[in-house]
This record gives C-alpha cells, sequence and structure tokens, in this order.
C-alpha cells in the first residue's frame, strides 16, 4: 500500500511538474490545436485513404493483366472495376498520376505492373498533350512519390488515415469544413482500390483548367523526344506480345480546341507513328462527357467512358473490325 | 535524414527519450552521441560513414602528434590541411578541375576530353571538413590542447543537429560542453522550442511554399518574360534561401538547447543590414567568422595596410565562394559581394547615405537590393541563365506585368508578406519593445499560445518538401 501511495506520488509530481513547464504546455496546446484544425477538415474525400492510396499504388508490382496510363485526366476518366465486366482482362489497373509525362521512370514503372505469367497483358495509353510535353528537372507526383523514402511509404500504408488528418490545410478550408454550406465549391473524392479516383463535383462548376493549360502551354509544347521515348516502348511491348492501345482523354470542348492550337500536337501524325510502332489507336468522342472543371470527367461521364473504352478494346479483341466513336 | 522528415520524427524522439538518462553516464553519453550522429548521417549514405570517419581520424591523431612533438606541429599542421583539402578538392572539385581543363585544351585545339570523374558529393562534407580543420589549427595555434578520447572527438565532429548543413562550431566551444552532464533547463527547453518550431516555420512553410514558385521559374525555358516577373522572382529566392538555411540553423540550435548544449548563431536577420559589411556579420555568422579566423587573419588581415586588406578580402571571399559550390556562377556571386564590399570600404556610401533624412531605409533597401542581385549568379543554373536574367531585369522594354498577375494570385505572395513582416519587426526594433520583453504572466500565457499556433501553422500550412539548399554545399 505504502509503495503504491510513494508510485501515485511520484506520478502526480511527474504531471504537476509536465503543467509547470511551458515547453510541455506549448506542446499540449498545439496537439490539442492541431486536432481541432484536423477535425474541421472538409469531408470531401472517400474510399481508401488519400496516404494510403498513393502509397499502395507507387508500391504496385506485378499485379496486373492491362495497365491504364497517363495523367490526372486517365486518372479520373477510367474506371477499372467497369472496364473488367466488358473485357477479357480480370485484373485492369488505373496507373494515372496527375501532371504525369511519359518519362522513361514512368514507362518502366508500367512495365513492372504487369504480371510475368498472365495469359494477355495490354498497356491502354491515355495521350493528353501535356503527358508529350518535357519537365527537364521538374518534379511531377509520380516522381516524387518515387523518391519517398521506403519508412515513409510504410507509415503512409499502414497508418494513412493519420496522415490525411495531418495533410496541410488553409484556414479558409476550415472555415468550409466547419460551415460546409458557405464553401463555394465542394469537390467530392472517391479513391478507389483500382486506382480510379471517381470524382463528383457537387457545387462550383467552373473552366478553370483551361485558363491554367493556356499557362502552361505558353511555357512548354509538346516534346519530339517525349515521343520518341513513347515509341521505343510501345514499339518494345507489341513485339514482346503485349497489346498497346492508344487514346486521347476525353475533356472539354474549350480544352480540346485549346490543346489543338497551343500545345504543339500534331494528332495525325502521332496516331501514324503510335501505329507504326505496332500500337492500336482508339478513336474516342472528346467532348461526349461531362466535365467538372474544363479539364476531367465528372464521375457520371467517367463511368460512361470507361463502358466506352472497354467495349471498343473487346471489339478489337474479338475481332470485330471497325470501331464506333461512343456507343 | 532530413529534419523535415518522419524518419527524423522517430529518430528523435527516440533520442530524447534516451538522453535524459544516458546523458547522465559519463562514457554512455559520448558513445550515445556518436552512435546517434552515424545513423543521422549513415541514414543518408551509410558508405559516406568511412569518409567522415577517415577524415576525422586524420585530424584525431594530428592533433595528438602535435601535442607529443610540438617540435613538428607545422608537418602534422600540414599534413592534416592535405587530408582535408584533399578530401574537399576530390568529392567536390575534381569535376569541376576537369571542366575547365576540357576547355582549356578545346581553346588550344586539343579534342581530346578529359572523361568527367563518377562522384557523388557526400552531404555536408564542406560543414564537417571546415569544423575538422578548425580543430587542428586551434591546436596548432596553441588555442585548444587536444582531447584524448576518440568517442569525444567524434561527438564533437559528428554531432547529428549541426553535422550536415552548420552552424559550424569550434572545438573550444563545444568539447567543454559536451563535458557537462547538467539537464536543460526550463529555460532552455524553452528556448529550444522556439527556436525549432520557428525554424521548422521558416523551412517548410515559408521557404518550401516559395520554392513552389522559384524552382520551376529556373528549371523552364521562360526567359522571355518580363523582367518586373524576374525581379519578383529573385526576391523570393533571397527570402527561400535565408528562410531555408536559417530555418536548418535555428532547428540545429533548438536541439542542440535541449540537449543541454549552446551552438552559436548563424543568422541575425541579414536583410536588415544597412551595410554589406552588416550584411556578412549577419548572414552565415559561423562561416564568416570561420574564413575571418583562418583565412583572412591567415593571410595578414589588414595588417599590411589598406591595400592588402582588400586583396586579402577578395581572396577570403573567393574562396568563400567555391566553398559554396564548384561553378563559375558561384565565384562571380562572390566577385559580387568582393566588390560590394570594397566599394564601401573605399566611398563609405552607407555611412554618408544615412546622415541623410530617411537614410537608413535607402541604404538597406540599397544592400537588399545588391544582394538580390547578386542571388542572381548564386541560384542560377548556368552563367548563360544568369545573364539572361540579368538582361531582363535591366531592361523597361520587357517591363510588363505579364506572369507577375500570376505570382500575386498564388501562396508564395502570402509567405513573402509573412517573412518580410517579420524582417520588418526586427527592422524597427519592435522586438526589443516594452511589451515583447516583458515577463508578466499574461504576456508569457500569450507565448506559449503564439508557439502552439506556430507549430501548428507549420503542420498545417507546410508546402511540399524540399531537400535544404544548404546540405549540396
Amino acid at each position: 500500500m505504502e509503495q503504491t501511495g510513494s508510485e501515485n506520488k511520484s506520478i502526480r509530481r511527474i504531471f504537476t511538474g509536465l503543467l509547470k513547464d511551458r515547453t510541455a504546455k506549448a506542446l499540449l496546446l498545439a496537439l490539442v490545436l492541431s486536432i481541432i484544425m484536423g477535425s474541421m477538415r472538409p469531408n470531401e474525400n472517400f474510399g481508401t485513404s488519400v496516404s494510403a492510396y498513393w502509397a499502395k499504388k507507387i508500391n504496385w508490382k506485378n499485379c496486373a493483366d492491362a495497365v491504364l496510363t497517363g495523367d490526372s485526366r486517365v486518372l479520373m476518366a477510367a474506371s477499372p472495376d467497369i472496364m473488367e465486366r466488358h473485357v477479357d482482362y480480370r485484373n485492369i489497373v488505373n496507373y494515372g498520376f496527375a501532371a504525369n509525362w511519359y518519362c522513361e521512370d514512368y514507362m518502366q514503372a508500367t512495365e513492372r505492373l504487369l504480371e510475368p505469367e498472365a495469359a494477355k497483358k495490354a498497356v491502354i495509353m491515355g495521350f493528353s498533350p501535356h503527358t508529350l510535353t518535357w519537365r527537364a528537372k521538374g518534379t511531377t507526383p509520380f516522381l516524387e512519390l518515387s523518391n519517398r523514402s521506403r519508412i515513409n511509404m510504410f507509415l503512409e500504408m499502414h497508418a494513412g488515415r493519420v496522415f490525411d488528418f495531418l495533410e496541410p490545410m488553409s484556414l479558409r478550408d476550415a472555415f468550409h469544413g466547419l460551415f460546409p454550406s458557405m464553401a463555394p465549391t465542394l469537390t467530392l473524392k472517391d479513391y478507389k482500390e483500382s486506382g480510379w479516383i471517381a470524382v463528383h463535383k457537387a457545387r462550383g462548376n467552373e473552366d478553370h483548367e483551361v485558363k491554367r493549360y493556356r499557362g502552361i502551354y505558353k511555357e512548354r509544347q509538346v516534346s519530339d523526344k517525349i515521343i520518341t521515348i513513347v515509341m521505343e516502348y510501345v514499339r518494345r511491348w507489341s513485339h514482346s506480345g503485349i497489346k498497346v492501345y492508344g487514346f486521347l482523354p476525353p475533356t472539354s470542348p474549350d480544352m480540346v480546341e485549346l490543346e489543338e492550337k497551343a500545345s504543339g500536337f500534331n494528332k495525325n501524325r502521332f496516331v501514324a507513328k503510335f501505329k507504326e510502332a505496332g500500337g492500336i489507336w482508339l478513336d474516342v468522342n472528346l467532348t461526349a462527357y461531362y466535365s467538372f472543371d474544363g479539364s476531367h470527367l465528372q464521375d457520371e461521364g467517367a463511368i460512361k467512358f470507361s463502358h466506352d473504352l472497354a467495349k471498343m478494346i473487346q471489339k478489337l479483341e474479338n475481332g470485330s473490325g471497325k470501331i464506333a466513336c461512343t456507343d | 535524414m532530413q529534419f523535415n522528415s518522419i524518419v527524423f520524427l522517430i529518430f528523435a524522439i527516440l533520442f530524447f527519450a534516451g538522453w535524459p538518462v544516458l546523458r547522465r553516464r559519463n562514457n554512455v553519453r559520448w558513445i550515445y552521441m556518436v552512435f546517434a550522429s552515424f545513423i543521422f548521417y549513415g541514414w543518408w549514405d551509410w558508405r559516406f560513414l568511412f569518409l567522415i570517419m577517415g577524415s576525422g581520424f586524420i585530424d584525431y591523431f594530428a592533433g595528438l602528434a602535435m601535442e607529443r612533438y610540438p617540435g613538428r606541429k607545422r608537418t602534422w599542421l600540414i599534413m592534416s590541411l592535405i587530408g582535408n583539402i584533399g578530401s574537399l578538392g576530390l568529392f567536390k572539385y575534381l569535376n569541376f578541375g576537369i571542366a575547365n581543363a576540357n576547355w582549356i585544351l578545346n581553346v588550344f585545339g586539343q579534342e581530346a576530353q578529359l572523361p568527367a570523374a563518377n562522384i557523388i558529393l557526400p552531404v555536408g562534407i564542406s560543414f564537417y571538413t571546415f569544423q575538422s580543420m578548425s580543430y587542428t589549427i586551434d591546436i596548432y595555434r596553441g588555442e585548444l590542447k587536444p582531447t584524448h578520447n576518440v568517442f569525444h572527438f567524434f561527438a564533437y565532429l559528428a554531432l547529428f543537429p549541426q553535422l550536415v548543413a552548420g552552424p559550424i562550431v569550434r572545438a573550444r566551444d563545444l568539447l567543454p560542453q559536451l563535458e557537462s552532464a547538467e539537464p536543460a533547463g526550463e529555460q532552455k527547453r524553452w528556448e529550444g522550442l522556439n527556436l525549432i518550431a520557428f525554424g521548422f516555420f521558416k523551412k517548410i512553410v515559408v521557404a518550401d511554399t516559395l520554392a513552389k514558385t522559384v524552382n520551376p521559374a529556373f528549371y523552364g525555358n521562360s526567359l522571355e518574360v518580363s523582367g518586373a516577373y524576374w525581379w519578383v522572382i529573385m526576391i523570393m529566392f533571397g527570402f527561400q534561401i535565408y528562410c531555408d538555411f536559417s530555418g536548418y540553423s535555428d532547428i540545429a540550435r533548438g536541439l542542440g538547447k535541449w540537449m543541454g548544449y549552446e551552438f552559436p548563431v548563424n543568422f541575425r536577420n541579414p536583410y536588415i543590414a544597412s551595410s554589406f559589411r552588416e550584411f556578412w556579420q549577419r548572414w552565415h555568422i559561423s562561416l564568416s567568422t570561420w574564413f575571418r579566423d583562418y583565412v583572412y587573419i591567415g593571410l595578414g588581415g589588414s595588417r599590411k595596410g589598406k591595400g592588402w586588406a582588400h586583396i586579402n578580402m577578395w581572396i577570403t571571399m573567393l574562396i568563400s565562394g567555391l566553398w559554396h559550390g564548384a561553378a563559375w556562377h558561384f565565384i562571380i556571386w562572390a566577385v559580387m559581394h568582393s566588390f560590394y564590399l570594397s566599394a564601401e570600404r573605399i566611398t563609405k556610401w552607407p555611412e554618408r547615405l544615412m546622415k541623410l533624412p530617411g537614410g537608413r531605409h535607402l541604404a538597406t533597401l540599397s544592400v537588399f537590393l545588391l544582394t538580390t542581385l547578386a542571388w542572381v549568379f548564386f541560384r542560377a543554373q548556368s552563367f548563360g541563365q544568369a545573364i539572361g536574367i540579368f538582361k531582363l531585369l535591366f531592361n523597361p522594354t520587357v517591363w510588363n506585368g505579364y506572369m507577375v498577375y500570376d505570382l500575386v494570385g498564388n501562396d508564395a505572395i502570402n509567405a513573402l508578406l509573412v517573412i518580410i513582416g517579420a524582417q520588418l519587426f526586427f527592422y524597427f526594433d519592435m522586438d526589443k519593445a516594452k511589451w515583447a520583453v516583458s515577463t508578466t504572466r499574461a504576456k508569457l500565457t500569450m507565448d506559449t499560445v503564439f508557439i502552439a499556433v506556430v507549430i501548428m501553422a507549420a503542420i498545417f500550412n507546410r508546402a511540399p518538401s524540399n531537400t535544404f539548399i544548404y546540405f549540396q554545399f
């Protein structure tokens, strides 16, 4: 009894000491404030934890018989789950990354995703003109994720919710989290295990991406260097028996117009090279699906597009000849 | 290991969990410090631990030899310097030398090219090499007694908070402190927390936010945009590098305080300096004083007259430029600062200007803008890019608002305003105001809340992480 009493006293002394210590008080207060702040984050993300989603995605290996590649336009436009209903491929993954470009590292990573034992394999490549622009040393999310340490990846995979909670946010975000009805925009994102991000813009439709891309294409144009890299891989994959499909991801009419005029992308020449390298080109109706921001597809549009894309591939694989633009 | 990483957070928690207990045992303390520091450094690339150990052993034994054979002190010092400068030369300057040799061969019509050496630059090599050199030079000068315990030496050389990016600490200042087993008192812990919180804020909120705008400007081929755009970018870079580097130093000093040790102040709000002399008394102080004590004074300083003082200052500054990097644009940056310092010594323009009404503000602004111009050469990817930027900065025909509007619309401007506001706070001595130095209960509570808010802001307002700029040096 006496011993327990003295233990209690010393524990109390430690706590009293801590409460008197300014450093401990400030750290405690910072913890409380951070919990409050994190709790006010607008509830916009669903599905897998965002941190775990990216950590897992960048570590995928030998896990698919068909891989969808490209930038955010593919990332948000193609649902592997829906496509699997219409094609013979059983493990399709969406390997799109935001602001992505077809650099060597990305092509190699794509190759590593294909299961070596799969009976048939395919790479389905989405080419927005932006994926063909050269960014010498600029860091994109794919490269940044590839360079993360293993321990970081491990923690993000297993404690993703904690990382999501501590993700950067502004005071404005916190205010909108507290009063959601006052937020001018509301974008709901569902992070799927298959790699697709289903986006639903519930409020605040804008075409702001068109303006942003106008600036981007002033800075950089579609590069022959990237096209050469792409064609090398298309040729290699085709020769090794992998089906390589190519398509332009659908977007808004304004973006289509901008990219035709300002990106330096010559579709006819590119398609000819792609076919010459052994690729199979899919002619997609670029403006048949609803875009929520002038660039990316809303979830309903993405579902419809995934159906259409899968059916086009299946028709080709069944040898039924001509491909329709959309069904 | 970087301070702004999860790995470091785990490392620091583990280290400081063991520190209060292990520091009390004398031998264990030294081993613990060395072991933790080697893990910290080896996390980046364990192979380079052999380099730091090799370089350290040379100086450790050179120190002992100087004590044992005082008649051959000079020989041992030369051996130590050859070891240190040799390792720097090999890892940092070999490729620079090869590139210049190839250029000279080309000038003389020789087509044969020497192949570049495939060498990785070890993180922080310039910092720990200089720290190690100061040890043997101080022993040579009779200002320090060598330590006989190898763990003591490596605890000084490799102490993790300041190992890779300073402040550069002198053995005579740090070794006696490391002897102490006294725990950090409440005041020291509080000061440490302040430094760590502000250090992280400077780095991950201000510097990294500015980096998002500054870095792409130099990557792309965007030199056709306006001069106004490049002025904004260069001012942003000035604050980016300041917050990046001083942030690191603050965190290092804060961690030192939590261990119970004091590292020297490395930055004292350099952009509020109203002369270049003052600027260099406020910027990277531990390096400036190192060069002053071991190079400038070693060369004779101002003892041989004004002319020699200028020459010695130029030599010191040029070596300082090379210290920052093996490239011509760093040397040009150093030339510009040497010119600024010489012109200031001869004309005494800041003192004259300060006699005029508002002269101090004008002098501070002039020093800031001239420093910003010198940063062009420091930051540019190449000499050609630097010249291109320079032309734009002074070409009034391209002074349109193109792209500047984009800069105003992003977070970088907010970060810039925050740091400029903080500089003005010190410029107008508000840190010395009665309310700022008050120790009333209300003020202390306010300080506690303020620090908690700074920590929260560092967590939620951080930008995507970037490597500390000075790691490359």
